[in-house]
C-alpha cells in the first residue's frame, strides 16, 4: 500500500506533487487547529453550561425547598412553572422534585411525572447519582441534579433535564465553518501551487518540448528571446543546452565525416588490392595477347591462350563487380542474399594473398535475411579487412554466417595478437554514437555504429594464446516494414 | 330561589334608606380583607375597588389580601378587619360571631356553584370515575373548592383520603384551573363563577378543562363582619356602598370587570345549604 503510494507519488508530475503537498499540509493544519478550537469550545461551553446550571439550581432550589419541606404539591409545582419562565438561558426541557424515597413530589410536566409516581429509570439512576451534571451528547441533552438537604437531613431532590442542542448546534456550526474556510483555503493554497509550479517549471517544459522534438529529428536550440525573457537559473539552463545541441550537432558532423574518411581510406585500400588484382594478370594477360599474335594459328595454342585470357578477365570482372555492389551509390535499402556476402572473399583477395592468409569461409545464410544488405556488407567487410591485417603471414582467417529466424550472426576470428584496448574502445564509442577515437580502430567503430543503427552489437573477445574473435548478432524483424522504419 | 333577586333588591334598597347619611368626614381607615375569592393579581380591580370604596364612603379605605381563607377569618374574627369578603364556609363556622354584610349579585342572584373539573380531553362522564385521581382543592376552608366535593363524597360515605389518590390545596381556585390544566391534578374543586369568568378572561388556560359536575347553587361568597360590629355606622355605609355600586358609573364599571350585577342584602338563611354541607361532614366519623 505504502510501497504503491511511493511509486505513485514518484510518478505524479512536479506540477500536481508541490500543490497536492501544499493541500495536504494544509489539510493537516487545518485538522490540527479546529481540533484545537473545538476542544477549546467544548470544555468552555461544558463550563459554562456547569456554572449556569449552578446558577439556575441555586435559584430553583431556593424557591422549591419550603414547599419541599411541607411536601406542597401546589406551591412546589407553581415555583417549577415560574422557574421555566424565568431561566431564559436554559432550554429547559423539565423538572422534577422527588422526596427522599424517590416518589415524584411534583414537575413541570406533570403529565408525564405524576405526583406519587416513582421517578422512571434512568432518571432515577441520575438522581440517586451523586452528580451535579451529566451529559449525554448522543441525545442532545444534560441533566442538572440538585440534592436538597436541610440541618443534615435529605428532604428531596430536585433534577431538571434541558436541551443542550443549540450548544451542539453552535459546536456543530463552528465544525461546518472550519470545514468551509478550511476547504477553500486547501483549495486555494492548492490552486495557487499548482499555477505557481506551472508556472516555475514552464521553461522546464520548453526543454522537454524540444527534447521531444529532437527524438524525431534533429534537436533545434532555445531561441535567444526565450532566454532574454528567462529568470538567471533557467536562462543558464537554455544557453547550457543550446551549448549541448551545438555539441551534439557538432559530434555528429564529426561522426558523420570519419565515416566518410574511413569509406575514402577502405576505398583506397580496395582500389589499390584491386589494381593490384586487376595489374597481377594483367602481365599474364598482355603476354597471352603477344601468344596470340604471334602463334595465334595454332589452334591448340589459341584455345589454351584464349582460356587464360578468359580466367584472367573473369577474375578482373569479379573484382570490380564486388566493388560495384559494395560502393553502388543508391539509398534505396535492399535485403541481404545470401549471395552477398559470397563476393568478399575477392575484395579482400589481395590481403589473403599478399599474406597467404588461408580463409575459411562459411556461408549458412538462407537466399534472403530481412536485414539490410548494405550496411552487413560494410560490416562483415570491416570485420574482415581488420581479421587480415591483423592476422600474420600464412595465418587464417575464418568468417561464419548463420541466421535463425530471430537473429542474424556474423563471426570473424583470427591469429593476431589480440584485441588492443583501443579497438574495445573504438567499438564502444560508436556503440553509444560517440566521436570516434582518433588514431586507430576505425573498423571496428564504423562496424560498431552500424551494428548499433541496425539494433544489434558487436562482441569482441581475445583468446587465450592470442588471436580475437569479433562477432555480429542483430535481431531480425518479422515483417519488411518494420525493416524499413529501422533502415 | 327565582324570588332572590327580588328580595335582594328590596332588602338593599330598605338599607339605603336606613343608613344614616354621614354627617362628618369619618378620619379613620376601613381595612377591608379580600381572599383569593377574587382573581389574582388583577390590581386595576383592586384599585378601582378601593377607590370606590374611599370615595363613596369618604374615607380611606385599606385592602387586606391573604393568602387563606383561615388567614382572612382570623383577623376578622380578632377584630383587626372591619369586613372581609369571604366563603360562605367560614361563614356557617361562625354563626354567631359573623354577620352579612352584603352578598354579590352573580347572573342576578346570590348564587353560585362549585365545578368539579377535569382535564378537557379526559374520557369521564361521572365524578365516580375519578376513584384514585390526584384531587386538586382550593382551599380547606372554601366552599366551593372544598366542602361540597368533600360533602358530596360524606353522602356517599366516602371521604376525600379514601376516595381520592392524592389531594392537595392551591390557595386560589385559579391555580385550581392550572393544576388541572397543567396534568399536575386529574380533577379539581372550583368555584364555579372564577371558572366562568376566567373562562372569559383566559380561555386558552380554561378551555383545557371541562367541568364534570356542577353543583346545586349555593349562597355567593358574602361581605362579612363581627356580628358585634354589625349594626355600627361603618359596616351600614359599607353595605349601604355596596348595593348602590350599580347606581354610580365607577360602581358599575368595578361590576362589570368583577362581572357581576350588584350586592345585595341578604338574610343569613341564604348559606342553609351550606351549613347543612359543614354538618354532614362534621358528622362523618374521623
Amino acid at each position: 500500500m505504502i510501497g504503491g503510494l511511493r511509486v505513485l507519488a514518484a510518478r505524479l508530475p512536479l506540477a500536481l506533487k508541490v500543490p497536492l503537498l501544499v493541500a495536504a499540509l494544509t489539510v493537516l493544519v487545518a485538522i490540527v487547529i479546529s481540533q484545537v478550537i473545538l476542544s477549546r469550545l467544548e470544555k468552555e461551553q461544558s463550563a459554562s453550561l456547569h456554572d449556569l446550571a449552578s446558577v439556575f439550581m441555586d435559584g430553583l432550589s431556593t424557591a422549591v425547598t419550603p414547599w419541599l419541606l411541607r411536601q406542597d404539591v401546589w406551591e412546589t409545582f407553581d415555583s417549577l412553572d415560574r422557574a421555566r419562565q424565568q431561566y431564559g438561558g436554559i432550554d429547559l426541557l423539565f423538572v422534577v422534585v422527588t422526596l427522599p424515597d424517590g416518589s415524584v413530589l411534583a414537575a413541570s410536566a406533570p403529565e408525564r411525572f405524576k405526583t406519587g409516581s416513582a421517578l422512571p429509570a434512568p432518571l432515577a439512576t441520575f438522581a440517586a447519582s451523586g452528580r451535579d451534571l451529566i451529559i449525554d451528547e448522543r441525545l442532545h441533552k444534560a441533566w442538572l441534579i440538585r440534592a436538597v438537604d436541610q440541618e443534615q437531613f435529605h428532604v428531596g431532590t430536585i433534577l431538571a433535564e434541558i436541551d443542550i442542542s443549540k450548544l451542539l448546534a453552535v459546536r456543530r456550526e463552528l465544525l461546518i465553518t472550519l470545514f468551509i474556510v478550511n476547504g477553500g483555503l486547501t483549495l486555494l493554497l492548492g490552486t495557487a501551487g499548482y499555477v505557481m509550479v506551472r508556472r516555475m517549471i514552464r521553461p522546464l517544459s520548453l526543454i522537454q518540448g524540444k527534447l521531444a522534438t529532437a527524438s524525431s529529428g534533429r534537436p533545434q536550440p532555445i531561441e535567444d528571446i526565450m532566454i532574454e525573457r528567462a529568470g538567471p537559473e533557467y536562462a543558464g539552463l537554455y544557453r547550457r543546452f543550446n551549448d549541448m545541441i551545438r555539441g551534439q550537432a557538432e559530434r555528429e558532423a564529426l561522426a558523420a565525416e570519419l565515416a566518410n574518411q574511413e569509406k575514402l581510406a577502405m576505398l583506397g585500400r580496395l582500389a589499390s588490392g584491386m589494381a593490384h588484382e586487376v595489374n597481377n594478370p594483367l602481365g599474364g594477360l598482355m603476354n597471352a595477347v603477344d601468344t596470340l599474335d604471334v602463334h595465334g594459328e595454332d589452334t591448340n595454342a589459341r584455345r589454351r591462350t584464349i582460356d587464360l585470357l578468359r580466367r584472367g578477365l573473369a577474375g578482373i570482372q569479379q573484382v570490380v563487380r564486388a566493388a560495384l555492389v559494395t560502393y553502388r551509390s543508391d539509398d534505396r535499402t535492399r535485403l541481404l542474399t545470401h549471395a552477398d556476402l559470397e563476393d568478399l572473399p575477392f575484395l579482400i583477395q589481395h590481403e589473403t594473398g599478399v599474406k597467404q592468409i588461408e580463409l575459411q569461409w562459411r556461408n549458412e545464410l538462407p537466399r534472403e535475411v530481412q536485414i539490410d544488405a548494405s550496411s552487413i556488407r560494410q560490416i562483415a567487410l570491416n570485420l574482415l579487412l581488420n581479421a587480415c591485417a591483423a592476422t600474420p603471414e600464412r595465418g587464417q582467417v575464418s568468417f561464419a554466417a548463420t541466421a535463425d529466424g530471430e537473429s542474424l550472426r556474423l563471426l570473424v576470428t583470427d591469429q593476431g595478437p589480440g584485441l588492443p584496448a583501443v579497438a574495445l574502445t573504438a567499438a564502444r564509442a560508436g556503440a553509444a554514437g560517440e566521436a570516434a577515437p582518433v588514431g586507430q580502430g576505425l573498423g571496428l567503430w564504423t562496424a560498431s555504429r552500424l551494428a548499433a543503427r541496425l539494433g544489434g552489437r558487436l562482441s569482441l573477445r581475445s583468446g587465450p594464446a592470442g588471436g580475437a574473435a569479433v562477432e555480429f548478432a542483430a535481431p531480425l524483424p518479422k515483417e519488411r516494414e518494420d525493416l524499413r522504419e529501422v533502415a | 330561589m327565582i324570588g332572590i333577586p327580588r328580595r335582594s333588591f328590596l332588602s338593599g334598597a330598605a338599607a339605603a334608606l336606613v343608613a344614616p347619611i354621614p354627617t362628618a368626614r369619618a378620619s379613620t381607615t376601613l381595612s377591608f380583607g379580600l381572599t383569593p375569592v377574587f382573581l389574582e393579581s388583577d390590581i386595576a380591580l383592586l384599585g378601582n375597588l378601593q377607590s370606590y370604596l374611599s370615595r363613596t364612603l369618604d374615607r380611606p379605605v385599606s385592602l387586606v389580601k391573604r393568602r387563606t381563607y383561615q388567614e382572612m377569618t382570623a383577623l376578622l374574627l380578632s377584630g383587626e378587619l372591619d369586613a372581609a369578603w369571604i366563603c360562605g364556609f367560614p361563614f356557617v363556622q361562625h354563626p354567631d360571631k359573623l354577620a352579612l354584610v352584603a352578598v354579590p349579585l352573580y347572573r342576578h342572584q346570590p348564587l353560585y356553584q362549585s365545578y368539579m373539573i377535569v382535564a378537557a380531553e379526559r374520557a369521564v362522564s361521572t365524578w365516580q370515575e375519578l376513584r384514585g385521581d390526584i384531587h386538586a382543592f382550593s382551599d380547606p376552608d372554601s366552599n366551593s373548592g372544598y366542602l361540597v366535593t368533600t360533602a358530596l363524597l360524606a353522602e356517599n360515605h366516602l371521604t376525600p383520603q379514601s376516595f381520592f389518590g392524592t389531594t392537595f390545596f392551591t390557595y386560589g381556585h385559579r391555580n385550581v384551573i392550572r393544576a388541572v390544566a397543567a396534568g399536575l391534578a386529574g380533577s379539581g374543586s372550583v368555584d364555579g363563577y372564577i371558572w366562568d369568568v376566567m373562562s372569559n378572561r383566559e380561555p386558552a388556560l380554561v378551555s383545557k378543562t371541562r367541568v364534570l359536575r356542577r353543583s346545586e347553587l349555593l349562597g355567593f361568597p358574602p361581605v362579612a363582619c363581627l356580628r358585634s360590629n354589625h349594626e355600627s355606622a361603618g359596616i351600614t355605609q359599607l353595605a349601604n356602598a355596596l348595593v348602590r355600586t350599580s347606581e354610580d358609573d365607577q360602581g358599575r364599571r368595578l361590576l362589570s370587570m368583577l362581572q357581576l350585577d350588584g350586592f345585595a342584602i341578604e338574610p343569613d338563611s341564604l348559606f342553609d345549604d351550606i351549613a347543612a354541607k359543614f354538618a354532614l361532614i362534621q358528622r362523618q366519623p374521623a
